[in-house]
């Protein structure tokens, strides 16, 4: 049976992370303010006819950097936005060449995973603060997606 | 639409409106005379032609593949004051001139193959190429730009039989970054944001690749705003036993490499048309350099058993131009189903001029097909064979067995008669402006002095030049940075080419766009100057260097913006022959103009001229770098100053427009680059810096950041000064060096200069202090405050 599971993945809490700050760097200098913090995952979307075991077993073994970084799997699609108030999701459209996804691939089947699947990457941004809608939607077309390229998904 | 579906063309028998309808419909940038040539072609063999045909024509036609202004009768007229001449001019024909003219035994392979080639030694010879991805990065900066720099490697892995490439160049172009947002047009990127991302691109990939990045170059421009330039340059190293290639009959077509899918079909059409605010995804194409690092190590095996008979990468016109290309002369037969696609659904036009990146094409003769694609096979990059070329004079393809194209080569490849065009330029007479204090206001010469040091062109690139990796490969002896501290920018990067070996070569770039807005002829002299200057400077012989010429326009329709071009082509004739510096290779993007959609006026860019220049080294245990050595040297100021301050950096930081432009005296600066090379090998001459973006006074600066140390200098003893301080300190004449010299060599130093202008100006001193005079004036400054403003400027 085919199944979409989403795997998320993102620096420990007490490692720094540079994109980060330069993303909270970027969105004061776009004259916003009220941001309080922010954290960014990158993001795996994999379908196939595979199991949640072998799903964990791709972000443990093969996403995550262990010493560094934390990975979680969610069934479906669903987005928990874990204390922020904002979660925005950046994907690349369909039909765009996503050389990371190929890459995931190739390593799962390195990693032992036999099911054929398919893999989309992305990023997630979390935004905590009180901004406007039509801030959040200047964040994301001046900062996170190139909608030529890119969907945004903001939750 | 169906799989396999073929569209017929219905252009027989139409009009004039229709037939420029369908070109505009399709995207196929053919103009009405082009569109009637097919309309002729078509009507004499008796029927329409199918969607793929007229694609490849389009593809092959398109001003990217086939340079129609570069190859044009241009009708060109200059008007000098009330003196005008007029004259027949092709641009690629004046270039091509100027190379046979000086190029000698030491070019190999000159404006033949996918890039140029000299001589290194008896048994190597160097590739190198530069190429633009300005639309592309416009769109999507981190793939266009990327893609870019991962287009040229392969022009390298293309170039003979194969270069393997070992250094690459970035220049952007760009608006500038503090430009409000409201001031951007709709589907036009921000500067900031295309400077972040075209970096992050181009770095990506290139050091994934594992090909260092270490040259190159960024201008700020208003002008750049709506249209970005972004060149990149590879340089490989070839076996000249592999520089001849030639396709013979029967060879297999073989693709290796990337999967075929819809990415960047119509990029090289799109690239004649102009920027607008609707502009659609499928002309954006992403790397993956993991895969063409992975080619390119399978490609060098494969070429070094000899495997493959000719080879060519996949560029701008996909497979129609490739293929089309290498079977010109002879003829293919291609049957698209042998494509691997990324995913179904395309149409066989489609997968024929898709542009989708890290593919090349081999010419591989029967006997050899197996062990070729095995090899292949064993390091997972994909490869098949598509089809053989023929001996028919045809280009045919067959998808699942239906014909959907059937072309003669030589009505492709000849039919397209040249373009007459009419430019005409209008040379403004740059009178040198006096700058009297009275007058501009500006007695603080200190700050003039820090404000053209942390002005946007003169500021540090480290915050680019940190982000790419300058080292891999082991190659890269004088890099951007130079001084014990990086504190100080080189003139040129230097790389050892073999391991077992001492020669090796310097690689450098000229670019001046503000030149060229007074005067485009000046604007090529003073490029390929500071080119080849730059390269001196670290120790590069003068007498063996070759040139790239990359050239940039806004829209050559309009006759003063092709006159323009018409007299930076002069100059780059001209001025190539008298510096003696062959053109081994070069390209030219044209059209880089955007359409306000609301006033449907056209924005050109600045018309931009990169020249890239290579040198040989003939020993680098004897290069030099820009950065003060010691207290108590010697500064020399090389080469004749003159009130040269047309569209310099001290102009523009105080918005001053017009003025004289450096004109470049190629027979004395040629002088005194030999016998400053004549220093430098036997080390009389331990540090030099070339003078250009700023002045002398900048210079100066540079070197003494980089050193760490502070000087005194009395620009009273500058041999012929009497002009103002501000000239001294600013203009930006060409052909001169600063240069420190030990006190104990000044005899010998001088000997050698007899008959060159050099003037002893003052000393190198321990500490922080900086002192100019000349006479009244003192500006004293901090070498530590003029490095934190010179490295503040240019934020991430």
């Amino acid at each position: 049976m085919i199944k979409r599971y989403l795997i998320e993945v993102h620096n420990k809490k007490d490692i720094l992370d540079v994109f980060r700050k330069g993303m909270i760097n970027d969105i004061k200098e776009q004259g916003i303010s009220g941001v309080q913090d922010i954290a960014i995952s990158d993001l795996y979307r994999i379908e196939g006819d595979i199991s949640l075991k072998e799903i964990k077993k791709i972000a443990e073994d093969v996403l995550r950097d262990r010493i560094i970084q934390e990975s979680f799997v969610t069934e479906g699609l669903a987005v928990q936005k874990k204390g922020y108030d904002v979660a925005i999701d950046v994907f690349y459209k369909k039909g765009v060449t996503d050389a990371v996804a190929d890459t995931v691939s190739f390593a799962a089947k390195d990693a032992g995973i036999t099911a054929d699947i398919k893999v989309s990457t992305g990023k997630r941004y979390y935004i905590k603060g009180k901004i406007t809608k039509d801030d959040i939607e200047l964040i994301c077309e001046r900062l996170l997606a190139n909608r030529l390229v890119q969907d945004y998904y903001i939750t | 639409m169906m799989e396999g579906y073929v569209e017929e063309i219905k252009i027989i028998g139409a009009d004039d409106t229709t037939l420029l309808e369908i070109s505009e419909k399709n995207l196929l940038a053919l103009n009405l005379e082009e569109m009637k040539s097919v309309q002729e072609y078509y009507t004499d063999i008796g029927r329409n032609p199918t969607d793929c045909e007229i694609e490849t024509i389009a593809q092959t036609w398109s001003e990217h593949c086939y340079h129609k202004i570069f190859r044009a009768d241009v009708d060109y007229t200059e008007i000098d004051g009330d003196k005008s001449t007029r004259k027949k001019i092709r641009f690629l024909d004046a270039i091509k001139d100027a190379t046979n003219k000086v190029k000698g035994d030491f070019c190999v392979s000159v404006f033949e193959d996918n890039a140029g080639i000299i001589r290194f030694n008896e048994r190597h010879g160097i590739a190198f190429k530069a190429e633009t991805h300005n639309h592309p990065s416009a769109l999507e900066p981190y793939g266009g730009a990327g893609t870019g720099i991962g287009g040229v490697i392969r022009d390298i892995l293309g170039a003979g039989k194969g270069a393997y490439p070992i250094f690459n160049t970035d220049v952007l172009c760009l608006g500038l970054l503090d430009t409000p947002y409201e001031d951007v047009p709709e589907g036009v990127l921000h500067p900031r944001r295309i400077f972040r991302r075209a970096i992050s691109g181009a770095g990506d990939y290139a050091n994934r690749m594992g090909v260092p990045t270490a040259s190159g170059a960024v201008i700020f421009d208003k002008g750049y705003q709506n249209n970005c330039l972004v060149f990149c340059g590879t340089l490989g190293i070839i076996p000249l036993d592999k520089v001849e290639k030639e396709v013979y009959e029967n060879d297999y077509i073989v693709i290796a490499g990337g999967r075929t899918g819809r990415d960047g079909i119509h990029g090289a059409t799109f690239s004649s048309i102009a920027l607008d605010k609707e502009t659609s995804s499928s002309f954006v194409q992403i790397g993956n350099p993991i895969l063409e690092k992975k080619m390119m190590d399978v490609l060098i095996k494969a070429r070094d058993e000899n495997l493959y008979n000719a080879i060519t990468d996949c560029g701008a016109g996909g497979f129609s131009s490739a293929v089309g290309e290498m079977g010109k002369d002879i003829g293919a037969r291609v049957y698209l189903e042998k494509i691997p696609l990324k995913y179904e659904g395309l149409l066989p036009w489609e997968i024929w001029v898709s542009e989708s990146q890290e593919r090349m094409v081999l010419a591989v003769p029967e006997k050899n097909l197996e062990r070729l694609l095995q090899l292949f096979n064993d390091e997972d990059v994909e490869a098949v064979a598509i089809g053989q070329f023929k001996n028919t004079g045809k280009l045919e393809i067959t998808h699942k067995g239906e014909q959907v194209c059937f072309l003669d080569m030589k009505f492709l490849h000849k039919g397209l008669s040249p373009r007459q065009l009419k430019a005409t330029f209008n040379i403004a007479k740059g009178k040198p402006l006096l700058l009297k204090r009275e007058e501009t206001g500006l007695p603080d010469w200190k700050k003039s002095i820090l404000n053209v040091l942390g002005s946007c062109n003169v500021a540090s690139r480290e915050v680019i030049t940190d982000q790419l990796d300058k080292e891999v490969q082991g190659r890269t002896i004088i890099k951007p940075l130079t001084g014990i501290l990086q504190n100080g920018p080189s003139d040129a990067t230097v790389l050892k080419l073999l391991y077992d070996e001492w020669k090796g070569v310097a690689v450098s770039c000229g670019i001046n766009p503000f030149y060229g807005r007074i005067d485009p002829y000046y604007m090529a002299g003073c490029c390929i100057e500071e080119a080849l200057r730059n390269l001196v400077a670290v120790g590069a012989d003068p007498d063996q260097v070759a040139i790239l010429d990359n050239f940039c326009w806004g829209d050559v329709d309009d006759e003063k913006n092709l006159g323009a071009l018409a007299r930076c082509v002069k100059g780059c004739k001209d001025f190539a022959i008298k510096y003696k510096l062959p053109f081994i290779s070069g390209k030219d993007s044209l059209n880089n103009f955007f359409i306000d959609r609301d006033t449907g006026e056209k924005i050109s860019i600045p018309g931009t001229l990169l020249i890239s220049a290579v040198g040989i080294v003939p020993d680098i245990r004897e290069t030099i770098t820009s950065d003060l050595k010691k207290a108590g040297n010697l500064l020399y100021l090389c080469g004749k100053t003159e009130n040269e301050l047309g569209g310099s950096e001290y102009y523009r930081t105080h918005g001053i427009e017009g003025g004289k432009v450096p004109e470049p005296n190629p027979e004395e600066a040629l002088s005194l680059m030999r016998k400053i090379h004549r220093c430098i090998k036997t080390d009389i001459i331990i540090s030099s810096h070339d003078c250009s973006d700023g002045g002398l006074a900048i210079t100066l600066l540079e070197m003494a950041m980089g050193g760490g140390k502070g000087f005194s200098v009395s620009l009273d003893k500058v041999l012929s000064a009497d002009m103002p301080l501000g000239v001294l300190l600013f203009s930006e004449t060409q052909g001169r060096f600063v240069v420190e010299v030990e006190s104990k060599d000044r005899e010998r130093f001088e000997k050698i200069m007899e008959g060159s202008i050099s003037s002893c100006i003052g000393e190198v001193r321990e500490g922080d202090e900086v002192n100019i005079r000349y006479k009244e004036d003192e500006v004293v400054l901090s070498v530590k405050e003029a490095q934190h403003i010179w490295k503040g400027e240019l934020k991430w």
